[in-house]
């Protein structure tokens, strides 16, 4: 016989005002199973807790109902001095007998008769409150950075130097991403790899940061605290530890091939470091270029290398690795021009097949300059103007090196477009175009720069300003659309309108810069599924909630950093980066992991494998376990609840048609009881 | 002695499931704000509407609701992602099934309540109690309960007479 | 067509290829044949299938009937197309494995809607109404089809064709509460219509659970609708249509009308058909975000 204890609460006369309390404690007195009631002013005050954690003991309670205010509010209070009595936390309940009572009801009758209603409800349920244990679990403190931009390496440094070890997974050879490319930056035109490279230096000096650049990771499995990486680190066909950096190979090699980092504006080696402040500075060999693995011939690089590092026969390693952490930071990309009349391909954004073989990848415009010379995209341009790019710094056209007396920029090229690019504002553009109608006024002091564009959005700390300035320096803004670019000698026309003036505008341009849209990574979604993290239409990765924990992704432990969240410029990278690993200092600030109990468990009697559980959880907690005889013969398969994974939706329960599979703390057997014990008393 | 609830002939029994993370928190702002609105739903607290098993519902009308309600996050904003919009489907099969069977889908009130929308909260439950109210008692299955142990009392009361 | 089924029946049991054949034999009396389980190669002599073959022989490749655990590795099964519809379903719920069934097909005239109906020919006055528009006449997925096999466009919709269904649906509420709970007061919960459908293939139904008993245990009325409400949903998006559970009950309460009603409500919310994909999910297991509902407010 169940041994339950009924506290009602008056909260000063919050509840008494209008529930008669003690008329609620005596009729719960009269519940079947309840052994002690009290009828008290503030059950959460201190002698409030005392009273009812001394009942716990002096009447050996084995459930206890609070009729008091929300759950919200005093749960854990109880839970917590339940424990301290020694009664399991789980096997108290809270009737929400004020918010949902004596706040909303004016009528004390009617109060009273609900008051015990819910008391009721919540005494038959409690009477199936099975204790539970709170799951420990121990925790690897280490992290996994995915992607080597500057969110991961702001995400790397805060971490080391707060003592945790940290690995950073990066595809290309080098750290550095996207704002490598920079050549300034807005708003304070300060050099990008000025600021830049001193941070990939202390990346690689630091003794807790282990860097894997030219890897991957291949799967993720476990959850968090406990995560176990699969990472193929690609073959560079150089011998990390003994390479020395001296650059001999690349300086000898005698092929080249369109660089990637400098938006195939220039060529690089066939063995090569994407840029000189490169980090590591161990080149990697492009296999699929060199002739050395297409006919086996050349092979210079070995022949020059000092400390024989070259290794030509290295193969893909794969790596497993255990971290209790993930900071998810792998930026974007830039939106392929898809617009026929800017010269690009007219295969609109959405048609484009999300799966492409390596053809149709191949035949995607990745800069536009195929179709029209000297269409350029921002990042093209910020190569243009880096005193580290293909032209030194100086601002020369592609096709024929000239110095482009007149350059258009059009802004919104895909952003804000839900036919044919995407409906959101990439935010950044107007910015940095405003800053490339700045370094080219600079670099070309005769010179002329347009910007067509539609709305100027510069909300950001000096970023009017920055506008301004930009429209000081000579830039001719021009509010409008451009209808189309066509050749026209050596020079484009651009056909555009003023719609301030009401005119048609026709521009003859030496340059045009596209200020296409910030998009993810063109494999954001299948690694998103690798990651078993959310992610929104446009392959953005779903924070856990949009204003409260915006770094968190939808997965525990793992945690967003950086454009591949959503569009953003280098100083909300920094913060969100810095953000994201203070929250793996907290999860990781604790001795072990806490679960709460409330998790999914099988009955592996009787589940009959149909993994329509294993379809539903949006956690991929559940999957398939071998049920074996006593001589390891495989009789049946059932499911098996992950407890590290589960978060306790409870949707695995609601699918298994023979409730085999339940929700601890929301059973089956708990909510029956609550509604059998359901009178629904008006008065 | 009624301060102002006008007491009907009949006043429907109500049960309510909701999600905690929305409609639950819904209704405890509602009463944080001291909204007045009326007292015949019994809430079971559920982590998610996709917890919500048309089993709740079938026992409930058996345990003499005249009315249930069911309310879970907005979709796109389930705490757990995903589970609201599993939820939307199995309702729907529910609804047709029960219209089917001839209970009146009136009596079964489905909706998305933010854990801000106190005021929505109120007004759902108000309109709700109304048109149960006005439905009047589910005779169709009040007939069903228990007709063994109503003929039980029958013939007790018969031989004692 | 059957000597061609019985001919590669047989040669497929010599070879021990296939360890049983299940199948339609004559049965009791001349307007009923019966299932039959070849397990010698002569027993395909046995082997019948015309109009009178109306049991759904999936069922027992279900779960709940463990064949495999009697040490049969391959079962060969013959197939109406609805009854290989319903082999797909029970793959797709990972019921059963492609792998293990080897699937005898053939053209299908259509069956009687009971034995009692049988006048020795089918005919529209006898045939079962699920047969009226079937598109499975040539069956969907077959390891042997007699000839060749023509192709079917399927891509109609399902069609409810059950007369009492129409008047049904016609119904006020009120009626329709009535005409139920006149026929629910028949059912004694036997729980035939369970044990035949072979989609009921849980290792424990719910109405056997007792912690919580959801479904009451007596056979009154109220329990019968909680067990009537709580077998249809359990099916929804799954019944595959066989009209088994209706054949089998005992008091003759249409129960697969619950079951009709609900493909159709499927059909028209998540064009979805059951039976006719191995790989596409159930609707009530997945869900599109822009799913469209007019009844939540
Ligand atoms: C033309 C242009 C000009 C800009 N100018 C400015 C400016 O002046 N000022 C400013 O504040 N911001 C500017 N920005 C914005 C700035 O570039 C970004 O905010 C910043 O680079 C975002 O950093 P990130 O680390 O999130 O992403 P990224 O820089 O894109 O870095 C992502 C890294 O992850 C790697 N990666 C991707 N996928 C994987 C994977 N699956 N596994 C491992 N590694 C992976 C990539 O190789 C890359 O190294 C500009 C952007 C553009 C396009
Ligand atoms: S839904 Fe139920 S029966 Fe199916 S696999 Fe999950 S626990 Fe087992
Ligand atoms: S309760 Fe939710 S998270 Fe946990 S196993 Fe079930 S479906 Fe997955
Ligand atoms: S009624 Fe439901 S629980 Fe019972 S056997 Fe059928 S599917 Fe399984
Ligand atoms: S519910 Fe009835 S019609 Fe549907 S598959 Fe089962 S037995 Fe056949
Ligand atoms: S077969 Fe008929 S009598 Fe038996 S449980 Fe089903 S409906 Fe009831």
């Amino acid at each position: 016989m169940a041994k339950i204890g009924v506290f009602v609460c008056q909260c000063g006369n919050n509840i008494s005002r209008t529930v008669d309390t003690a008329d609620v404690a005596k009729d719960a007195s009269e519940q079947s199973g309840v052994v002690f009631v009290e009828d008290y002013k503030f059950m959460c005050s201190a002698p409030g807790q005392e009273a009812f954690k001394k009942a716990i003991r002096d009447h050996d309670l084995d459930g206890c109902i609070v009729s008091a205010c929300s759950p919200k509010m005093h749960e854990a209070t109880f839970r917590n001095a339940a424990e301290a009595a020694g009664l399991n936390p789980f096997k108290v309940e809270i009737a929400n007998i004020r918010e949902q009572c004596s706040w909303v009801h004016n009528d004390k009758e009617i109060g009273t008769a609900k008051s015990k209603d819910l008391t009721h409800m919540m005494i038959q349920r409690v009477k199936y409150n099975r204790p539970l244990e709170r799951y420990r679990m121990s925790m690897t403190k280490r992290a996994l950075i995915l992607g080597g931009g500057i969110a991961g390496i702001q995400a790397a440094l805060d971490l080391a130097n707060a003592g945790t070890p940290v690995t950073i997974v990066e595809k290309e050879p080098s750290l550095g991403g996207n704002m490598a490319r920079l050549s300034e930056t807005f708003p304070t035109l300060d050099c990008s790899q000025c600021i830049l490279t001193p941070k990939m230096v202390e990346v690689q000096n630091h003794p807790l940061i282990t860097i894997r650049a030219f890897a991957e990771l291949e799967k993720l499995d476990g959850y968090i605290g406990n995560f176990k990486a699969t990472i193929r680190q690609k073959a560079k066909s150089v011998i990390d530890k003994d390479c020395t950096g001296c650059g001999d190979c690349w300086e000898k090699c005698p092929f080249t091939v369109e660089s990637e980092f400098d938006m195939n504006l220039i060529k690089r080696k066939v063995i090569y470091i994407p840029f000189p402040q490169a980090v590591p500075t161990v080149p990697v060999i492009d296999r699929a270029n060199c002739p050395k693995f297409i006919k086996d011939k050349c092979g210079i690089c070995a022949d020059v290398c000092g400390p024989d590092c070259i290794d030509f026969t290295q193969e893909d390693e794969i790596l497993e690795e255990e971290f209790g952490a993930v900071i998810v930071a792998t930026g974007f990309e830039l939106m392929p021009n898809v617009y026929k009349e800017y010269g690009g391909s007219s295969m609109p954004q959405h048609l484009i097949p999300k799966k492409m073989n390596k053809k149709q990848r191949a035949a995607q415009p990745r800069s536009t300059s195929g179709r029209l010379p000297d269409v350029i995209n921002g990042l093209e341009f910020e190569r243009l103007a880096s005193a580290s790019g293909p032209t030194g710094g100086e601002i020369r056209r592609p096709s024929d090196g000239k110095k482009p007396k007149t350059v258009v920029f059009i802004a919104c090229v895909g952003s804000r477009d839900a036919n044919k690019g995407v409906e959101y504002c990439s935010k950044i553009c107007c910015m940095y175009t405003a800053k490339h109608t700045m370094l080219y006024n600079h670099s070309v002091h005769d010179g002329k720069a347009y910007v067509f564009y539609m709305d100027i959005r510069a909300g950001g700390k000096g970023y009017e300003e920055f506008i301004n300035r930009a429209q000081d320096e000579g830039a001719e803004y021009i509010r409008g659309r451009v209808s189309a670019l066509r050749k026209k000698g050596d020079k484009i026309l651009v056909k555009g309108a003023d719609t301030l003036q009401g005119c048609a505008v026709d521009i003859e341009a030496d340059m045009v810069v596209l200020a296409t849209a910030m998009v993810p990574q063109a494999d954001a979604i299948d690694f998103a599924k690798t990651l078993g993290i959310s992610y929104d239409k446009h392959g953005f990765y779903s924070e856990q909630h949009p204003k409260l924990m915006p770094v968190d992704s939808s997965t525990g432990g793992i945690y967003l950093a950086g454009a591949c969240q959503g569009v953003k410029d280098v100083p909300e990278t920094v913060a969100q980066a810095s953000a994201a690993a203070s929250k793996v200092m907290q999860l990781f600030s604790k001795e072990e992991l806490m679960r709460e109990p409330e998790v999914a468990i099988v009955d592996k009697d009787h589940c009959m494998n149909c993994w329509d559980c294993v379809t539903v959880c949006p956690y991929l907690a559940i999957s398939p376990e071998e049920v074996k005889d006593r001589d390891g013969n495989v009789v049946k398969m059932v499911a098996n609840v992950n407890p590290g994974l589960c978060q306790g939706c409870g949707l695995c329960n609601t699918v298994c048609r023979s409730k085999s599979i339940e929700l601890q703390g929301y059973t089956d057997q708990q909510v029956y009881a609550q509604i059998t014990a359901f009178e629904g008393a008006f008065v | 002695m009624s301060k102002g609830i006008i007491r009907h002939d009949f006043e429907p029994k109500i049960m309510g499931f909701v999600c905690k993370w929305c409609t639950y928190s819904g209704a405890d702002l509602a009463g944080t704000s001291r909204m007045d609105y009326s007292p015949h739903v019994r809430m079971v607290r559920l982590p998610c509407s996709g917890r919500i098993d048309p089993q709740f519902v079938i026992k409930a009308f058996e345990q003499g609701a005249d009315g249930v309600i069911i309310s879970g996050c907005h979709p796109g904003d389930c705490h757990y992602n995903e589970g609201n919009y599993y939820a939307r489907r199995r309702n729907l099969a529910f609804r047709n099934l029960m219209e089917f069977n001839g209970i009146d889908t009136k009596r079964l009130e489905f909706s998305w309540i933010s854990a801000a929308e106190a005021i929505k909260f109120t007004q759902i439950i108000d309109k709700f109690t109304n048109q149960v109210r006005e439905l009047g008692p589910n005779e169709g299955y009040r007939v069903l309960l228990d007709p063994y142990a109503s003929r039980l009392v029958k013939s007790s009361e018969e031989s004692a007479a | 067509m059957i000597e061609q089924i019985r001919e590669k029946a047989r040669e497929l049991l010599e070879s021990g290829e296939l360890d049983v054949v299940i199948g339609y034999a004559e049965g009791s009396d001349p307007s009923r044949t019966t299932p039959i389980f070849c397990r010698k190669p002569e027993d395909t002599d046995k082997l019948v299938l015309d109009g009178r073959c109306v049991n759904t022989l999936p069922a027992y490749l279900n779960k709940r009937h463990e064949y495999p655990k009697k040490g049969w590795k391959k079962t060969g099964i013959i197939g109406k197309g609805c009854d290989i519809r319903a082999i797909t379903q029970l793959v797709a719920e990972n019921q059963l494995k492609r792998d293990e069934v080897y699937i005898f097909g053939a053209e299908c005239e259509g069956v009687v809607a009971h034995p009692e109906k049988w006048d020795g020919s089918l005919h529209e006055g006898n045939c079962a109404s699920k047969c009226s528009s079937c598109d499975v006449k040539i069956p969907l997925d077959t390891d042997f089809y007699p000839g060749e096999k023509p192709e079917v466009d399927r891509s109609g919709p399902y069609l409810v064709t059950a007369p009492a269904l129409a008047t049904l649906v016609k119904m006020d509420d009120e009626d329709r509460f009535a005409f139920w709970r006149d026929d629910f007061d028949r059912c004694f919960k036997c729980y035939a219509c369970r044990e035949v459908c072979p989609h009921c293939s849980c290792n424990i139904c719910i109405t056997d659970r007792t912690m919580p008993s959801w479904v009451d245990q007596a056979a009154h009325t109220k329990g019968v609708f909680g067990w009537h409400l709580t077998r249809a949903m359990h099916l929804v998006g799954r019944c595959t249509g066989c009209g088994e559970c209706t054949r089998a009950c005992p008091v003759n309460i249409q129960v697969d009308l619950f079951n009709q009603k609900m493909k159709e409500v499927i059909q028209e919310s998540f064009d979805y058909k059951s039976g006719y994909s191995m790989e596409v999910k159930p609707p009530l297991i997945t869900y599109n975000t822009d799913d469209t509902e007019n009844y939540i407010r």
